[in-house]
């Protein structure tokens, strides 16, 4: 078997079924078999009009009439890229147009309900009503295929959509079943979006593959009450979940000991944690909250991965529990791992199974031992063709080997090394911030910084890790000479600016033309700025940290 | 005390507010100033979702999700709740019923 589609249509019932929770609570409900009846309806309803391998835009609120939207486009033959749906404002109007520019997409599909104010797009509305599905005949589909693309990389004026094909879909949902051992999934429960690769694969494919029952809810009735994801797992006696560490921390933190009374968590056998830095903490914390209602210890799997690999890279199996190790920080910063009792503690993310991965020098690109960190490198058939339309790129980051010759090794541009058979992920060559499983790019946070201030030069912004082992957004803004007025109006300016648009607090640092470092080919060089800034030796002529981080960098000082 | 010319439902909403933000920034609320910006003290946009749903729990009003963002410090916020409900008893607020 080769598509996924094929895959999925084999495993069709009235026995299935997917369930969207509303924000009210209630339900709404369609069994696999009329997914499959809808789906066919829409793929006929894209084919006539001549839309057959060409990309369409699926902008939806969290809900059933996504995934029929996408699985129309899986039976069509169209190459479907999920994407958020835009808040007012032109940043948000922006990304769609950079992203339908970027991936060649003429139509936007859309819900009834939001056809009129994505009007700008000239968004349709599906309508499978007006077809026939049994006039539906299945277009010629191979491994090769490609079945959607994912737009979690790349900034919002340079995006970068990741081609995964029914072949890499069909390898990396085999992986997720083999997590499972002897005990299939049989119904899964969460609320991650489904633009976003963890949930579009992670939950949403995950369950037409494995022919599993999903409930899920919009992540903002989650982030607004965190108890209904629990509640979820609870009343649907869900057995699999997954989300970002911030979402396990988030219920330990806001479910209050009168909700815990009424939670069962018991029927859970696997609760996965990704997409961003795993903390020990997080992990020991909610253990010790929810164990009262069921949670055990063993239901939690770790694992590493990226939308560039379909999503899953490593992941530790049912059944195994949490491994942490503690390492000298010290040696870590100098990329060694030395183990250290009282050290900084990290999660093993699982062995290496069903992909080659090797650790490499990041900048000899020699492999390396156990214990020394470095780049990622991942092969085999989760990894995704590559970049649309960005030959040279996908060169870059999917063809890497041992010399310029065609490589077969994905760069993953995170760092980590391997020990006693499981991947520890430390950090990240890549420029990408991620702040509570959301990809920030500098790119984006520079453009906004820059706006809000004329007589801004160049900008770099990073992430850097607070104590808590949080990420923190930094960003380092030149001044040009003459520049009028106050510098702390300017630096309030440009942060109101950042935080309304991103949503993120963050540390400014104003500098003197000049001290913003690029290469001598015009690249900027963040990773160095970041360096300067975490040992002290930039001179600010205005800086407003949070507080968090100036007890950081003293205890650098 | 000279700086708090409101002691009415006003201080009561100032009150409140602090002791909400402080709990989501894992802070003493006697840290928090009601006329600091709250990004300044990294309240972040989870943070500030589940402000709002605290408002409407507890204070009985819908806002709008940037409440944070368009009424930067606790004083602010406060001025704009004490608005919206006195615009309520009149019969002249804004159409937040649903």
């Amino acid at each position: 078997m080769t598509d996924f589609v094929t895959h999925v249509r084999a495993r069709l019932g009235d026995d299935r079924e997917f369930v969207f929770v509303r924000d009210d609570g209630s339900p709404a409900r369609l069994t696999f078999a009329e997914l499959d009846r809808r789906a066919r309806a829409t793929a006929v309803w894209l084919a006539g009009r001549g839309l057959t391998d060409q990309p369409v835009l699926l902008l939806y609120p969290a809900g059933l009439e996504f995934t029929v939207a996408f699985l129309g486009c899986l039976y069509a033959r169209v190459p479907a890229i999920p994407a958020p749906l835009p808040d007012a404002g032109a940043p948000h109007a922006n990304r769609v147009r950079a992203l339908m520019r970027d991936a060649g997409a003429r139509l936007v599909l859309t819900d009834s309900a939001h056809a009129a104010e994505l009007s700008g797009f000239s968004a349709c509305v599906a309508d499978p009503a007006v077809a026939d599905p049994d006039a539906w005949t299945p277009p010629a589909m191979t491994a090769g295929t490609i079945a959607y693309l994912q737009y979690t990389s790349g900034s919002t004026s340079d995006p970068r959509g990741v081609e995964v094909s029914h072949g890499n879909l069909l390898h990396n949902l085999e992986l997720f079943r083999l997590l499972a051992r002897n005990t299939p999934v049989r119904r899964l429960a969460g609320w991650l979006p489904h633009y976003h690769d963890m949930g579009l694969v992670g939950l949403q494919l995950q369950a037409l593959h494995a022919g599993a029952d999903l409930v899920f809810m919009s992540p903002a009735a989650f982030v607004a009450r965190p108890v209904r994801w629990l509640e979820l797992i609870s009343r649907y006696s869900a057995d699999w979940t997954v989300s970002p560490d911030f979402g396990y921390a988030w219920c330990t933190r806001r479910v209050t000991d009168e909700q815990l009374a009424g939670l069962d968590l018991s029927t859970l056998t696997m609760a996965l944690s990704g997409a961003e830095p795993i903390r020990a903490g997080t992990l020991a914390e909610f253990e010790r909250r929810f164990a009262p209602a069921g949670f055990r210890p063993t239901t939690w799997n770790p694992g590493y991965g990226l939308a560039e690999c379909t999503l899953m890279v490593t992941c530790v199996p049912q059944g195994q529990g949490v491994t942490v190790r503690r390492f000298d920080p010290s040696a870590l910063e100098r990329h060694r791992a030395v183990p250290l009792p009282e050290g900084t503690p990290l999660v093993a993310c699982g062995p290496v199974s069903g992909l080659d991965l090797r650790i490499v020098d990041p900048d000899g690109f020699r492999p390396l031992a156990d214990g020394e960190i470095g780049e990622i490198w991942v092969s085999g058939p989760s990894v995704a063709l590559g970049y649309r339309g960005r030959p040279a790129e996908t060169r870059a980051t999917f063809r890497a080997g041992d010399s310029a010759q065609h490589g077969r090794w994905l760069r993953t541009g995170d760092l980590g090394f391997l020990l006693d058979g499981q991947l520890y992920v430390t950090g990240r060559i890549k420029d990408v911030i991620i702040i509570n499983g959301r990809n920030l790019y500098p790119q984006d946070l520079e453009e906004a910084a820059a706006r809000a201030n004329p007589a801004a030069g160049r900008s770099a912004a990073f992430g850097v890790r607070r104590g808590d082992g949080g990420e923190h957004v930094v960003l380092v803004q030149e001044i040009r000479r003459g520049q009028p007025g106050d510098l702390g109006e300017t630096a309030d300016r440009v942060m109101d600016q950042v935080t309304r648009e991103f949503g993120v607090p963050l540390s400014l640092m104003l500098v003197a033309r000049g001290a913003v470092r690029q290469t001598t080919s015009g690249k900027l060089r963040r990773r160095h700025m970041r360096e300067l800034f975490l040992s002290g030796t930039l001179t600010p002529l205005y800086a407003e940290l949070e507080p968090a981080l100036n007890d950081l960098l003293e205890t650098v000082a | 005390m000279t700086a708090v010319p409101d002691p009415g439902p006003h201080a009561d909403l100032r009150r409140w507010l602090i002791e909400r933000v402080a709990v989501y920034l894992r802070r003493p609320p006697a840290e928090i100033d009601p006329t600091v910006k709250l990004r300044a003290y990294g309240l972040d946009s989870i943070h500030a979702l589940s402000l709002c749903v605290d408002v409407e729990e507890a204070v009985g009003l819908l806002v709008e999700p940037t409440l944070a963002w368009d009424h930067p410090t606790i004083d602010d916020i406060a001025a704009h709740l004490a608005d919206l409900l006195s615009g309520d008893r009149t019969g002249q607020g804004p159409a937040d019923t649903d």
